[in-house]
């Protein structure tokens, strides 16, 4: 822990609200702990927001700075925590609003950038590289559908199915009501079950369709052909 | 095929599941925990602690508010050739994508400052995307990063400007200044005064750190943060 959070008589253990506020009356070290309890999941939430580990690093940094700046400003409605990934997705958003990332192309680059940083759970828990092979295409898959879903869907379903926060507390993050995280989240996951083609009879996410012809004759001879062999 | 159909339980459950099992696991980069440990380093350093002296804080307000004024100035000069000034600034979202993802851009940040050796059919300024507003810049809230890196390519060309400037602008512009943006404490970096949602605002360029730059959009008179945002640097 550094020093100074220490000397702060924070005592071991501080509560989040106790860091910000130890900042807010000028600890120095005090954001930095508390940015470093939470910063896995807000990197979580800013690269399947951004779609790509660069951009997510932006958004992540734009979120960062504002929630330094405006630490004063939090009023205590709500946890530290959900304050924090309030900052950091509303950063998020501004950045995807204003630059316009192209992020069908560019969203399943952790997979190679990063994947070998991947959990020590999953790794620890399937060996078979065929296993981990339809694993990484199935993920690359929803990611790509992912990436075509409209930002709030997307920051939602983000929120609520993979980080698994209430719809309540995903409410308070994106500034809106509960009604509407429900409706985004729904029409996201309507649009992704066309996208992964998981509504068609049989439908599955680890094959898609290969886009071969049509079949031909769908019963063929087992027996050699008796025609001429051709010239 | 509509998209909007409700789906049945079963079908919902299944795209939950695999939308949780695509979920990021690893850590935060060490690269990423890096940079933005860096970051916050500066804004300690930045930041004016609890103990300033009021004498230094007035002092700097001054200092500072000069600093704009003379900004300001050197805008109005500048506008006039703009086109000229800023030829790459109105680059596509795409062009500037691709500018990244071609690695000129560690930082992966679209609103890079321009590259020279862009062709010349890049260099048509359109006037709908970036404009001055009696002669200070207009930064708009839905194209936030955009204009904040056309007013950084601004405040680089207005050094070589600013000595010569017409008295007669300068002192206009000295008059809108003060009449429009109250002074406060900005913090360390260069300043440029912009109007924000029709009101006066100061952008705050931070001191570069590595390849980055932070730009902090500040209220006149308080000034409190408004919007920030991280700029490639180089």
């Amino acid at each position: 822990m550094p020093e100074a959070v220490a000397d702060r008589g924070l005592g071991d253990d501080p509560t989040d609200l106790a860091l910000l506020r130890a900042h807010v009356d000028g600890d120095t070290a005090a954001f930095g702990t508390l940015f470093a309890r939470h910063r896995d999941r807000l990197w979580a939430v800013a690269l399947r927001t951004m779609g790509n580990p660069e951009d997510a690093a932006d958004g992540l940094q734009d979120g960062l700075v504002a929630a330094y700046r405006r630490a004063g400003s939090f009023r205590g409605e709500a946890a530290v925590t959900t304050w924090l990934h309030r900052v950091v997705v509303n950063a998020c958003l501004d950045r995807l609003r204003a630059a316009k990332v192209r992020r069908a192309e560019s969203l399943p680059d952790d997979l190679e950038e990063y994947g070998d940083r991947g959990s020590t759970l999953t790794a620890a828990t399937v060996a078979d590289p065929a296993d981990l092979a339809v694993q990484d295409e199935r993920r690359r898959r929803v990611l790509d559908a992912l990436a075509e879903l409209p930002d709030e869907q997307r920051a939602a379903l983000v929120l609520v199915d993979m980080e698994g926060y209430p719809v309540a507390e995903v409410a308070r993050m994106l500034d809106c009501a509960e009604g509407t995280v429900k409706s985004r989240c729904s029409r996201g996951r309507a649009r992704l079950a066309v996208s992964l083609s998981l509504l068609a009879p049989g439908g599955d996410p680890d094959h898609a369709d290969p886009g071969n012809p049509a079949d031909g004759p769908s019963v063929r001879s087992t027996q050699a052909s008796r025609a001429p062999p051709p010239d | 095929m509509s998209d909007e159909r409700e789906l049945t339980p079963a079908e919902e459950e299944r795209v939950r599941r695999l939308l949780a099992e695509a979920r990021v696991e690893a850590p935060m980069p060490e690269d990423v925990v890096t940079r933005l440990d860096r970051v916050l380093a500066q804004l300690g350093e930045a930041e004016p602690g609890p103990d300033a002296h009021v004498v230094e804080l007035a002092s700097r307000r001054r200092r500072k508010v000069t600093t704009l004024l003379v900004a300001a100035a050197a805008v109005v000069a500048i506008g006039v050739g703009v086109g000229q000034v800023l030829p790459q600034a109105e680059q596509s979202d795409s062009q500037a994508s691709s500018d990244a993802d071609a690695g000129g851009d560690p930082a992966g940040g679209r609103a890079q400052a321009p590259d020279a050796a862009a062709p010349e059919g890049s260099m048509e300024r359109n006037d709908t995307t970036f404009d001055l507003v009696d002669g200070v810049p207009r930064v708009r809230a839905s194209r936030f990063a955009d204009d904040v890196a056309r007013v950084a390519e601004l405040q680089s060309a207005q050094a070589s400007d600013r000595d010569n400037l017409p008295n007669a602008l300068q002192s206009q512009a000295d008059g809108d200044a003060t009449a429009i943006c109250d002074p406060a404490a900005w913090g360390a970096g260069k300043l440029q005064l912009v109007r924000y949602d029709a009101q006066p605002a100061v952008l705050a360029f931070r001191p570069p750190m590595g390849d980055t730059q932070v730009v902090d959009l500040l209220q006149c008179g308080t000034g409190e943060l408004l919007r920030s945002v991280t700029l490639a640097v180089g």
